[in-house]
């Protein structure tokens, strides 16, 4: 019986934020979604999905939760159990909406209204969130330094695959080891630029694991570093005509 | 603290597997020295080693001692190829948690020159292996019976050249 009340419930909630919010313009699709709620006193010490980690929420919510938007995420509505914050026993003013798909933006949303009591499910009423702020969130998409690199742009676009790279070089630029790399090939990395090798002198290259005619992306876990003589022999359209020491 | 060496696993197992489309015919560097790194004697560690080879001869690469977290290993070409336990390539990487600690290698083609250097797996998802950081280098040691002996550091400006030692001898 539940159960079917939970759809009705959820129903209810989906037919709400339509009314709510108009639906972006665009395909709709589903973005995966985790949320992690805070209350009023931590949602400002939260503001981005990025910060979770130093700032861990009173309460990780768990699915489902949906997003339906074309770009990033606008509009998202929850079980009221999955934004319950147990530790104070009450319900969250606030929500922090984080893609699972590191290359959906996330942000926050502010519950709307107030939770109601449903006879036959308590307080466990599907509960409507209202997405303000989400606009000004979105501005804040786009690439920053730490962040995935496949990250969409500011426009909600993918990047190019030159930004990828750039992106990739200056992340790793902020996670080398002492030694790694020279001081001139920081400087070099932290511009996007890819480190050159200090003796021979040519740049270190990016292999996609699975390459991009088979389907490959541009993410983190299907690139590789390897310098131009190892690229050619583990990549057959990769010819390396650089230069070598004498 | 030494690396764990199974002895059970094949050769290559574990290495970079996708190293066998090079036909040969690149161009690979040449004998390279440190720059940033030397060794106690005042000399530049060796980046990348290149030693004269012919075809046919055999060369016998003895892994000694690993003192790492990071996976530690060598990375071996030539322009032609290499034979190890089989499977032929221009390009193989030996990593001596998983090869035996001696390993055969023969040279079925080549330019005249054999190059290696040490490679490692810290484990970051760099790549297949990583290699030729900024403090990256070898010691080379000519021993009485002939062999050359390889201790490499990996990544640190504080090199002690433990992280890998190995030993090369090459036989007619």
């Amino acid at each position: 019986m539940i159960p079917l009340l939970r759809t009705v419930a959820s129903a209810l909630a989906a037919v709400l934020l339509g009314w709510l919010l108009p639906a972006s313009a665009g395909a709709a699709v589903d973005v995966p979604l985790v949320a992690y709620t805070y209350d009023a006193l931590h949602i400002q010490a939260a503001p981005a999905h990025d910060r979770v980690e130093r700032a861990p929420p009173t309460t990780q919510a768990v699915l489902p939760l949906h997003l339906a938007s074309d770009r990033g995420w606008s509009v998202a509505f929850a079980w009221p159990e999955t934004i319950y914050n147990t530790r104070n026993s009450s319900y969250d003013q606030s929500v922090l909406l984080v893609p699972t798909d590191s290359s959906a933006a996330g942000g926050e949303a502010t519950l709307s209204g107030a939770p109601e009591m449903v006879p036959g499910m308590g307080w466990e009423r599907a509960y409507s969130i209202r997405a303000t702020g989400v606009a000004a969130k979105s501005s804040s998409a786009g690439w920053k330094v730490g962040k995935p690199i496949n990250t969409l742009t500011k426009a909600g676009n993918s990047p190019a695959w030159s930004t990828v790279r750039a992106r990739y070089w200056k992340n790793g630029a902020t996670k080398a080891l002492d030694g790694e790399y020279s001081p001139a090939n920081l400087t070099r990395m932290g511009r996007g630029r890819a480190p050159l090798h200090d003796e021979v002198g040519v740049s270190k290259e990016l292999n996609h694991r699975v390459p991009r005619h088979q389907g490959g992306g541009h993410s983190f876990n299907n690139l590789e570093e390897v310098w131009p003589w190892e690229h050619a022999a583990i990549d057959r359209f990769r010819f390396y005509k650089g230069p070598v020491p004498k | 603290m030494g690396a764990r060496r199974d002895r059970s696993v094949p050769v290559l197992q574990g290495t970079c597997a996708q190293v066998s489309t090079d036909q040969g015919g690149r161009p690979l560097p040449n004998r390279t020295l440190s720059r940033a790194v030397r060794g106690p004697s005042g000399d530049p560690a060796v980046k990348i080693e290149a030693i004269e080879v012919q075809t046919g001869q055999t060369v016998r690469l003895t892994f000694e001692s690993v003192n790492s977290a990071w996976r530690q290993g060598v990375w071996l070409a030539t322009q032609g190829e290499l034979s190890v336990a089989g499977t032929t390539s221009p390009q193989v990487v030996l990593w001596s948690d998983t090869a035996p600690a001696e390993v055969e290698i023969v040279v079925q083609v080549t330019d005249g020159l054999m190059r290696l250097y040490n490679v490692w797996d810290s484990g970051r998802r760099r790549g297949p292996f990583e290699s030729q950081s900024a403090t990256s280098g070898m010691l080379v040691e000519t021993m009485p019976d002939g062999s050359s002996r390889y201790s490499c550091n990996d990544i640190g400006t504080d090199a002690k050249f433990d992280k890998l030692v190995f030993r090369l001898r090459f036989e007619s």
